[in-house]
């Protein structure tokens, strides 16, 4: 849930904070609490006692668990359901910090603590200009993409926006800590705004956009294409919106507004950066935005929970609040402050991409082509006209991450609800017996990237399936069984297998994959313990299905 | 600034540090309140040296042991 209270937003948006501001805002109620256990060598108390004021946006309460300081990373009280944060102080380390020698044994502590709980691990980097911090902070990047559910908490990031106002080696001693009061309460919001949200909640899909006094100053009713003011700010703010698209957010235009004016504008302004075909979807008219935001989640295939409404008009975003209370929304004030919410905003920010991320934005107008497609074909004819390719991994390790995503995200084709976390995830793909595929989809219209997850154990004779997650940006192309099919019918022959259990959870949106399964298995009822037992040669349609006019091949086979 | 409004905003200050309602008339020492702890302290001295414009050097942090001490060294150091 994101909780969103404009009337702060100033105090934390702020170029130069001030703690005791941050220290006099309320707490808001209805908060989810969560469990931080902070690893360090210095006082990081002065930036955790801070923390909360930029948590509570994201609808977070942490209670922070401190160790002693520990140069040595033993993790002697570990809780391994808090989430796990290292920051250290990594002059104390001295000469020795800047050595191979040191990075190894860094990226042995990590690992250790990554065996010793299955939660998110954050780890902040050098934050200093020196060559060594660079090499250190390399490698941790790669130490970090090869562990299950380990981020990078860029604090090096930080020290470059500050310089020299990061450390006040004044009073150090007494402080427990190097680090300035601005840096700490700096350190604060970039991990309460960015990097926790971005760990522990969905991202936000798509970016609404009001245009007058939003993406311009002025009216372009009243003042006219060549009318309206585009400062520096707005342009800084188009580029923003562009990365974020380029990261496979989606754009979208929410506005009172003649859309001939809109197309207008996009023509003849060069300085608009922002062009017809960024915008995966638009509600320009005089109807309300109520229903203008259900049109483009209408447009768009999400949730209005997962789009960022941003409006320079107040009573505009407090209608959206009142009906849509999780919806994430932005008051824009002014050019720079929306510029700093586009780059700070929960759950907008600090997502690792995969190969999937930026294909999605492309994805939507092939869906619109498919179903024109779809219109005007049979069935098998729209099969094979869409030319699709599947392609096939078993047990990839580079894929962990999306995997995982598929399984925690997929809410209407995910039969068995297992939300399998990343760290979860890498265990099965080691673990003998265990069968994880990955399925690429591309066709005619664009590449979908990884779409669908298969999760498996071999019991005896049988291939229990635990869970099939498949991305909705996947469905009604009629190719689910097929699809399953190809993937399962190698595993099924290559270990002699007989029976096939499919397990089955019955979720709040998972009626698909429930009518799939009847479908592909013939209709026997899910017992009382949630499993569907059928012989693989007895799967009604086996023949066709392996046969469908679709290319498939497999990338790696192992294990 | 006047000595009042020193130490209005000290006491100010140590509401917000002692998340308690701090008085401009009381008296308030480390002893007193067990919450005044050496974490609270340095959260103290940073929120005074950003309210009002002073730094306070290590010893000078370690000899503030009440509010009185507190508004007097800023005093000093506000030239008020």
């Amino acid at each position: 849930m994101l909780l969103l209270d404009t009337i702060d937003d100033d105090i934390r948006a702020a170029p130069s904070l001030k703690r005791a501001d941050l220290l006099r805002l309320t707490e808001p109620s209805n908060l989810s609490p969560i469990n931080l256990q902070i690893h360090r060598n210095y006082a990081f108390e002065l930036v955790g006692s801070v923390l909360a004021p930029f948590l509570w946006l994201s609808g977070l309460k942490a209670s922070i668990g401190y160790g002693d300081y520990d140069d040595s990373l033993s993790f002697a009280q570990i809780d391994p359901a808090a989430i796990q944060i290292i920051s250290l102080d990594f002059e104390r380390y001295g000469e020795t910090a800047g050595s191979a020698t040191f990075r190894d044994w860094f990226a042995r502590r990590l690992k250790s603590l990554r065996r010793m709980t299955d939660r998110p691990i954050v780890v902040a980097n050098w934050p200093s200009e020196e060559h060594q911090a660079e090499g250190f902070n390399l490698e941790l990047e790669k130490t970090a993409s090869r562990l299950p559910s380990v981020f990078v908490w860029d604090t090096a990031a930080i020290f470059r926006n500050m310089n020299e106002r990061f450390f006040d080696e004044r009073a150090a001693s007494a402080k427990g800590t190097r680090l300035s009061n601005t840096a700490c309460i700096e350190m604060a919001r970039s991990l309460g705004l960015v990097r926790l949200p971005s760990v522990l909640l969905p991202r936000i899909k798509a970016v609404a956009l009001d245009l007058d006094n939003t993406l311009y100053d002025g009216v372009l009713g009243e003042d006219g294409v060549e009318g309206v003011r585009v400062s520096a700010e707005h342009e800084a703010v188009y580029k923003e919106l562009l990365r974020l698209r380029g990261e496979g957010v989606f754009l979208a235009i929410l506005s009172k507004n003649d859309e001939r004016d809109f197309v207008e504008l996009c023509e003849k302004r060069a300085d608009f950066l922002l062009k017809p075909p960024h915008f995966s979807a638009n509600s320009i008219g005089w109807h309300p935005k109520l229903e203008g935001v259900s049109r483009i989640a209408e447009q768009l295939r999400i949730g209005v929970d997962s789009i960022l409404a941003v409006d320079d008009n107040v009573g505009e975003i407090a209608q959206l609040r009142a009906a849509h209370a999780n919806m994430p929304l932005l008051h824009s004030r002014s050019p720079a402050q929306t510029l700093f919410w586009l780059r700070h905003y929960p759950a907008l920010n600090g997502y690792r991409a995969n190969s999937t991320t930026a294909l999605r934005v492309n994805d939507l107008e092939a869906a619109r082509q498919r179903d024109l497609l779809r219109a005007s074909t049979s069935s098998v004819d729209y099969v094979r006209e869409m030319r699709i390719e599947l392609c096939y991994a078993l047990n990839q390790a580079s894929l962990r991450g999306r995997l995982a995503e598929l399984s925690q995200k997929t809410n209407q084709f995910n039969t068995g609800l297992r939300r399998f976390s990343e760290v979860e995830v890498a265990r099965r793909l080691e673990a003998p017996g265990h069968f994880t595929v990955s399925i690429g989809m591309r066709d005619r219209f664009c590449d979908s990237g990884i779409i669908g997850a298969i999760f498996a154990t071999a019991d005896g004779n049988q291939l229990v399936i635990d869970e099939i997650s498949v991305s909705c940006r996947a469905l009604g192309r009629s190719i689910e069984s097929p699809m399953i099919a190809l993937a399962l019918a190698p595993i099924i022959e290559r270990y002699d297998l007989r029976d096939v259990v499919f397990c089955f959870r019955e979720g709040p949106r998972n009626l698909p994959a429930r009518m799939w399964l009847r479908s592909f298995t013939g209709g026997p009822d899910i017992s009382n313990d949630g499993l569907v037992n059928v012989t693989w040669e007895a799967i009604p349609q086996l023949k066709e299905h392996l046969e469908a006019p679709i290319a498939s091949q497999w990338e790696q086979t192992t294990g | 600034m006047t000595r009042a409004e020193i130490q209005d905003a000290v006491a100010e200050l140590l509401s917000i540090s002692l998340e308690r309602q701090v008085a401009r008339a009381e008296s308030v020492t480390r002893d007193s309140d067990p919450k005044w702890d050496s974490v609270k302290h340095v959260e103290l001295i940073l929120m005074l040296e950003e309210h009002f414009g002073v730094q306070f050097s290590e010893e000078e942090m370690g000899a503030l042991h009440s509010s009185d001490e507190i508004v007097q060294a800023i005093e000093e150091k506000s030239g008020t």
